[in-house]
């Protein structure tokens, strides 16, 4: 195997740990963007403006079922890491596309839920709680949605480069924002779904 | 030879389909309990409630920050464990202290209101 298509030179790999690392600095500074959101959540999720709560709302074996879909993908994007890291493209192709549907599965629910929402008349005007809620919410959204985008465009350079150096160094990137996106997602769904249910 | 290169820190060379499969499974388990702490009906003391569910969240960060992202405290990943932990003490700040302030401010404002 020649040098460009593994990490064996340590230059190279060197490079893939300096560009990791700046990417694992930017996801903390996504990490305080989504605290400021979480905070807003926390101050205004009792404003309900006479409109419902959380109680009335919000659906836990629905909830329960999106996280399991993104609890997945988080999954699945590592096994493909494995096969990234034995350098075998088809099954990395593979599981790269299984996490795609997963994490589209889960955005197709929640834009599902959101609707719901807005047509029964609850849409983020209705409340100081429904603002927070769909902000903090929806932006965790748009996160999945980009990293959805993003996967697709790596499965093309996959396609048309194979597992080149630059393509491991953008995949383990990738791997890196997934995960983190199922970690802020525990958090919403503690704080916003089982603690706005049990309030 | 995958095995004998130099792996960088938090990247796919960490990782086992075994390792992969544990914090799956393990995450599942502590979602499953945060969901049953409330869907159950079991009557608890909201605080005692409340405590459990952050207390099982944060334990499945733990989980998949372990198995997932592979962070360890290895010389290797020293920067980056230095890094979350400074943004942590940020996190920990902007959310405490929002909380704190804006709490003050609504019972500043009940008592003017009462008085």
């Amino acid at each position: 195997m020649s040098a460009t298509t593994s990490l064996t030179h340590t230059a190279e790999a060197d490079a893939v740990s300096r560009a990791s690392f700046g990417f694992w600095l930017y996801l903390m500074t996504d990490c305080v963007l989504f605290a400021a959101l979480f905070a807003t959540y926390a101050v205004l999720h009792q404003n309900y403006a006479g409109g419902p709560n959380g109680k009335a709302l919000f659906d836990l074996p629905y909830v329960f079922a999106e996280t399991v879909l993104l609890l997945l993908s988080s999954t699945t994007i590592g096994l493909a890491m494995i096969a990234l890291q034995r350098q075998v493209a088809t099954r990395l192709v593979q599981w790269l596309l299984v996490t795609a549907l997963l994490g589209c599965g889960f955005i197709g629910m929640e834009l599902h839920e959101f609707a719901h929402l807005v047509a029964e008349g609850h849409g983020p005007q209705r409340s100081g709680f429904l603002s927070a809620f769909f902000t903090l919410v929806g932006t965790h959204g748009l996160h999945v949605t980009v990293g959805l985008i993003w996967m697709i465009n790596m499965l093309v350079q996959v396609r048309l480069r194979g597992i080149s150096l630059p393509v491991q160094s953008r995949l383990i990137r990738l791997s890196l924002f997934w995960h983190f996106l199922d970690l802020i997602w525990i958090g919403v769904f503690t704080v916003v779904y089982l603690m706005g249910v049990s309030a | 030879m995958n095995s004998s290169s130099p792996h960088p820190s938090m990247e796919a060379g960490h990782g086992t389909v075994k390792t992969y499969l544990w914090g799956f499974l393990l995450s599942l388990l502590l979602t499953c309990a945060a969901f049953w702490l409330v869907l159950s009906g079991l009557s608890l003391d909201p605080t005692l409630r409340y405590g459990g569910l952050a207390l099982l969240a944060v334990i499945q960060i733990g989980v998949q920050m372990h198995y997932f992202l592979h962070l360890n405290t290895s010389s290797g990943q020293l920067w980056n464990l230095m890094a979350l932990l400074y943004t942590l003490l940020i996190v920990i700040l902007l959310v405490g202290g929002s909380l704190w302030i804006m709490h003050n401010a609504n019972m500043h404002m009940m008592s003017g209101m009462e008085s």
